[in-house]
């Protein structure tokens, strides 16, 4: 039998093989390269899901009340061993498995749109070999966790619009999105939206109609479950329901930053926005796939063999809906070089949210390769081929490296990380771990010996009596550590008496306790 | 057989044999009763053997050397074998006079089973501490006073070979026998007579009786004990329990413990309280733990019924097209107890009449009580049709749906059978796809069961929060649970049996309140299978908040009945089935049963966590060690969402979309649940026979809308127009 024929007899074994070993390759490649914590946020999301199991006050309350639980979740089994932790491959592997399963579910949907093999296997080629997808499948973030569920709800999505008796594809489509939901924000979107093209599906038929509303509800209750419960979770772990909103750590605080200095591109202004996101994706799909995924789109909404078309389109745009809205109400920023001012600081930022549309466009793809005959496959094939060969020659950046290594996400390694990796020889640390004051995968720290904001009541009993709980002080100029200990002369002075300063650069100092 | 067979055991007696041989023959004679002597002899050394020889030639006795064990007891066990009249005497060589034995013989031949000597106390010398004894044990613990120790006795034969002493002590064995006899429903009188010890007994220990004793009385107070058999039932304790069936009283709900149940559950009390007095925070961690490792596994259980039922669809199918091909159908029966079924039983009798399937064939058994004169009344009124008989049991206890229908059973000649309520509005398809599936199962299905739903779902909110849970029991439950091979607790109408196969595992346990359960059980054990069939049967949803709660009552009554008595040998469970189905009967059934009592006592914790923490939190936190908290937790999110959404998923199944919403009242549901459960605790002790019955008709009465009778008020006051001629 001819590979052909192989590939059409069993094609998601052989599409699971195959990104299982592409997602190994890349897993291993970033790894040796050093860039699986290019992240800043990386190690973050590592450091949560540790301290959950190992830390000065482990427990589920280590979550934390802003960012989305469930990436966490997924990345604690395989950070128990300190290897797996310091280096990232924890969380590589997570986001490497979700990347293998949402290359079955991409195929899944393109044959569930053209009843075409090959059509299927095009559309996971354009998945599997985007580089930007690649390296963000090699890094502990939870980007991929979302586009797993995002790909598993809208095909039981899709599978129910073919036929609206398929109750598990309604069950299922839901599950997938509360898992969505408690992944990343977007995932939000995703359940309101499946809601609403739920309810436009039915409405023709009356307002009152109970099929709608016993259908509607069977989605949204598994559906918003996981928005439910983050309420739930933040009023009662945090104290207020909307902690994520309205903490200091949240999106829009920080944003509030970029506010102030006129620096918040897309708020209040949706053309910005869209710009923005429309380029983000471009850059991130690249700009080969990117038109044939439009060319694809327009004849996706027009086809009329293709039922609830329209819904479907929206549906795949989701993740652009909500950048550029998030964009527009001043909760997310980009900053891409292309429309970015120069005199901005930082022109490099987020690019990563582009990722989320390389399923879209993939979809797209894959659907228009099926449209003509197999020649336009062929030449399908080929702009798949050119565009990685332009990727790996360098002609086109892979974006999300560069955010990584050159942008505002990438993590900074001050040389107070390697002082500390060299000298620290036991006893608990204070460190602001939010500020990333220095990296405590890199410095060597035992997770279990820093205590940071999350680890009531020892923070607040260091902070006041440091000399009592730790042995060493890192601070950041300007970070928590910093002004509880530093700024007021007579808190600097008792810091001095029972600390000697160990290190010194322009922003950051490291006090020893004294040995007697 | 007329005539009495005296069983004396000896040894090295000889001294008094010739004098009570003689005072027998003389006392026999003179109240010219036939009679026998029976010498067992225990291996006399003496002249005991020679003598009773010799004296047989005379008179008519007989030698037996005893084969079994030493001791009194075993000798009169022995003898009762040889013996050839049906009423036995049982005496001893010394101190006890032969001359009562006519009247003794008298009192059997009144109506007594067992009569006793008693000796009349100011003459024996009984021992103080045995008179106490027998008095706390006896007259005080199992309230019967009589002279145990009495060595004259006359009883019928056939008591000592009903009742089993496989395990009984020599010193214990008459104060049991006669407890046992007595409970088993038997007659026992006492004839007083003056008694003068002339010559004393060799000493005997007393601890030792009294260690045999009251072992013997706790033993007979627990353990199940015998009963009378009559031709359609029994007697036990002086009571006539009429059942129609043949089931074992092993297999039957008539006592709810087994005497293994009852020490293990002494046992596991005693243990808890044990670990209470030691060590208190740490027994409640092990208890805390054990329920929340047994509220996960159901969880992931009941998650697993519902994917398979999903995934694996495994009810039978008979389409439309089938059913209407011309043949021959087979004689089907259907059994239908009625009792205070007057507002339902013209609903009933269109139902049947609608029902497709030649008349010729049908065979309608109405089973009627005595005391039901309404219904009675109402159907003397109705000329029904040809194909129903009327069958009317005599009243007797237990009044149990059961035993009516062991009862009809003995009438139906159908191939098939079937059970319906007066309330049931099956398919008129039903019968026919019934048979067109039995024909394609193979012979290991037995019973095949419609699905049930109701036919007022709208009529309140009671009635729509309940046809949400029928949804998910008929339409997701069972079907999983047929996917699995699990046991299938039927449900209580509807159900279609072969009928040679009902009769051959004996029908229903007539004392079981919820038989159709019992029944799916017994059928798994025996090896047979129950499938579900693509038709429904619509009944009425219990519209009425008491008498829902009465029905609920007494289901789980039932459930906990049928739990019990599946779990008297978990072992030949085991034997006779799979690991895997012993497990699915423990979540199914127990796990039901135990989440009603358990499920409040968690939520109180968490409500009290939360609302008290600063007070309470650090306690409550005691006793959830880590990887307990979290699944605690797990089980309680998760797991009260699933359970919620499950019927959610039911009534889509159903189509009955409109119905989903109400899904959101189900915690209320539940409360009302846990309330029946502790309801039904309280009635299994009390009286756990007793089959409250369900009333139905509440979907027929006269409802007029809150707006009718607002309209129907306004019209009275409007004033009525003047005609003009």
């Amino acid at each position: 039998m001819n590979i052909y024929k192989k590939l059409q007899k069993e094609p998601i074994r052989w599409i699971a093989l195959v990104s299982s070993l592409v997602s190994a390759y890349f897993i291993v490649f970033y790894f040796m390269k050093g860039y699986t914590l290019a992240y800043g946020d990386a190690e973050s999301h590592l450091n949560i899901a540790k301290r959950v199991i190992d830390g000065v006050t482990p427990g589920v309350a280590q979550l934390g009340g802003v960012w989305l639980p469930f990436p966490h979740l997924l990345m604690i089994p395989l950070i128990i061993p300190d290897v797996l932790w310091r280096t990232g491959l924890g969380g590589a592997i997570v986001s490497g498995i979700c990347f293998v399963i949402s290359s079955i579910f991409i195929y899944k949907i393109v044959l569930l749109f053209t009843t075409n093999t090959l059509a299927g296997i095009m559309g996971t080629l354009v998945f599997m070999s985007n580089p930007n997808m690649l390296y963000m499948q090699s890094t502990p973030m939870s980007e991929l966790p979302l586009v797993v569920f995002f790909t598993a709800s809208l095909y039981f999505y899709f599978v129910f619009l073919e036929d609206d008796n398929d109750l598990l594809a309604l069950i299922g489509a839901g599950f997938f999105a509360f898992l969505a939901t408690l992944s990343r924000y977007d995932g939000w979107f995703l359940a309101v939206f499946e809601l609403f093209v739920l309810v436009a599906l039915y409405f023709p038929n009356g307002i009152k109609n109970h099929m709608l509303e016993g259908k509607a509800i069977l989605f949204s209750t598994i559906g918003f479950f996981g928005i439910f419960l983050w309420l739930v979770w933040d009023k009662l772990i945090l104290g207020d329901a909307f902690y994520f909103m309205s903490s200091p750590f949240s999106a829009k605080s920080q944003q509030k930053g970029w506010l102030l200095r006129g620096e918040l591109v897309g708020y209040k202004n949706l053309w910005v926005s869209l710009q923005y996101y429309f380029v983000t994706s471009l850059e991130n799909i690249g700009s080969i796939l990117f038109c044939i995924a439009c060319i694809g789109l327009f004849f996706f909404l027009f086809d009329r063999t293709k039922k609830n078309s329209y819904f479907i389109g929206l549906l795949l745009l989701v993740p652009f809906i909500f950048y550029v809205t998030t964009m527009y109400l001043g909760q997310s920023i980009i900053f891409i070089p292309q429309l970015t001012p120069a005199s901005f600081p930082w022109r490099l930022f987020n690019v990563r949210y582009g990722i989320m549309m390389v399923p879209t466009a993939a979809i797209f793809v894959g659907y228009l390769s099926s449209r003509f005959s197999k020649i336009f496959t062929g030449i399908v094939l080929l702009a798949i081929l050119v565009q990685s060969a332009l990727f790996v020659g360098g002609k086109i950046p892979i974006i999300t490296l560069q955010d990584g290594l050159h942008g505002l996400s990438a993590a900074a390694h001050p040389d107070a990380e390697k002082w500390m990796r060299k000298n620290y020889d036991g006893g608990y640390v204070i460190l602001d771990d939010y500020a990333r004051t220095i990296s405590i995968t890199g410095s060597n720290l035992p997770i279990s010996r820093v205590i940071y904001i999350g680890n009531k009541p020892y923070w607040q009993n260091a902070l006041t009596k440091p000399e009592k709980y730790v042995k060493w002080v890192i601070l950041q100029k300007n970070d928590a550590v910093w002004t509880a200990l530093y700024v007021n002369p007579v808190k600097r002075a008792e810091l001095y008496k029972f600390y000697a300063k160990t290190y010194t650069s322009p922003t950051i100092l490291i006090f020893k306790r004294n040995s007697t | 057989m007329h005539g009495v067979s005296i069983i004396i055991p000896t040894k090295n007696d000889y001294e008094h044999i010739i004098t009570l041989v003689k005072h027998i023959d003389s006392v026999m004679h003179e109240s010219n009763l036939p009679y026998e002597v029976i010498f067992v002899d225990d291996h006399s050394i003496d002249l005991t053997q020679q003598i009773i020889q010799r004296l047989s030639s005379l008179y008519p006795i007989r030698l037996r050397i005893k084969k079994s064990l030493p001791g009194k007891i075993y000798s009169l066990r022995e003898g009762i074998t040889q013996a050839y009249y049906d009423t036995i005497a049982h005496i001893t060589t010394k101190n006890y006079t032969p001359k009562l034995i006519p009247r003794m013989i008298d009192k059997i031949n009144e109506g007594f089973d067992i009569v006793v000597a008693k000796r009349e106390e100011k003459q024996h010398t009984k021992k103080e501490s045995e008179k106490i004894l027998y008095f706390f044990w006896g007259k005080l613990f199992h309230h019967l006073d009589l002279d145990f120790d009495s060595q004259l006795k006359v009883f019928r034969k056939e008591i000592i070979q009903r009742l089993t002493f496989a395990h009984s002590r020599p010193s214990s064995f008459w104060f049991g026998l006669l407890i046992r006899a007595r409970n088993a429903g038997y007659k026992i009188t006492s004839i007083t007579f003056p008694f003068e010890k002339k010559f004393s007994d060799k000493n005997r220990n007393i601890f030792h009786i009294a260690w045999d004793i009251s072992f013997c009385a706790i033993d007979l107070k627990f353990a199940n004990t015998d009963v009378l058999p009559l031709p359609d039932g029994f007697l036990f304790q002086g009571k006539e329990f009429l059942h129609y069936s043949r089931i074992r009283l092993s297999e039957s709900a008539f006592f709810s413990l087994s005497s293994q149940q009852k020490k293990l559950l002494l046992f596991t009390f005693c243990a808890f309280s044990l670990g209470i007095i030691l060590n208190w925070q740490n027994t409640l961690i092990f208890f805390i733990s054990l329920l929340t490792f047994l509220y996960f596994s159901d969880l992931l259980f009941n998650l697993y019924l519902i994917i398979q039922s999903f995934t694996k669809p495994s009810e039978i199918y008979i389409t439309d097209e089938s059913i209407h091909r011309t043949r021959e159908w087979p004689t089907y029966s259907i059994l239908c107890p009625l009792y205070k079924e007057k507002a339902v039983l013209t609903q009933f009798i269109q139902a049947i009449e609608s029902l497709d399937y030649p008349r010729k064939k049908i065979q309608v058994i109405l089973l009627l009580e005595e005391d039901d004169i309404d219904t009675l009344q109402k159907i003397a009124m109705l000329s029904l049709p040809a194909t129903f008989e009327i069958h009317i049991p005599r009243h007797s206890i237990p009044k149990t749906k059961p035993k009516a229908l062991n009862y009809g059973l003995q009438y139906a000649r159908g191939e098939y059978c079937v059970v319906y309520d007066a309330e049931d509005i099956p398919d008129k398809d039903q019968l026919k796809k019934t048979v067109l599936a039995f024909e394609k199962s193979d012979n290991k299905i037995t019973c095949i069961q419609a699905k049930l739903n109701f036919y007022n779902p709208f009529q309140n909110i009671l009635t729509r929060v309940f046809t949400a849970e029928y949804s998910l029991w008929f339409d997701l439950v069972l079907t999983g649970l047929q996917s699995t091979h699990s046991p299938i607790p039927l449900g209580g109408t509807s159900n279609h049996f072969r009928t040679k196969e009902l009769k051959k595992i004996r029908g229903w346990d007539s004392f079981n309140v919820t038989e159709d359960c019992d029944l799916g059980l017994r059928l798994a054990t025996k090896g047979y299978e129950t499938a579900i069939v693509n038709s429904t049967t619509l009944e009425e949803a219990n519209s009425n908040f008491p008498n829902w709660f009465s029905q609920r009552g007494r289901w789980i009554k039932g459930y906990i009945q049928t739990y019990l008595v599946h779990t008297r040998n978990p072992i030949r469970f085991i034997q006779q089935n799979t690991y895997q189905q012993f497990l699915a009967f423990q979540l199914v059934i127990g796990g039901k049963v135990m989440s009603l009592f358990v499920n409040p006592l968690l939520w109180c914790i968490t409500l009290l966590y939360f609302s008290l923490r600063p007070f309470v939190g650090i306690f409550i936190e005691k006793f959830f060690p880590g990887p307990v908290l979290y699944i605690g937790v797990f089980c309680l999110v998760f797991g009260n969402f699933l359970y919620l959404y499950y019927y959610m998923v039911g009534c889509a199944k159903r189509g009955q979309y409109a119905l989903i919403k109400y899904a959101f009242l189900v915690p209320l549901y539940w409360l009302a649940m846990s309330i029946s459960g502790w309801i039904a605790i309280y009635k299994i002790i009390t009286e756990p026979h007793y089959w409250a019955k369900t009333h139905h008709g509440f979907h027929l009465q006269n409802r007029q809308s809150i707006f009718g009778r607002i309209k129907t008020a306004i019209a009275g006051l409007t004033p009525k127009p003047q005609f003009s001629l």
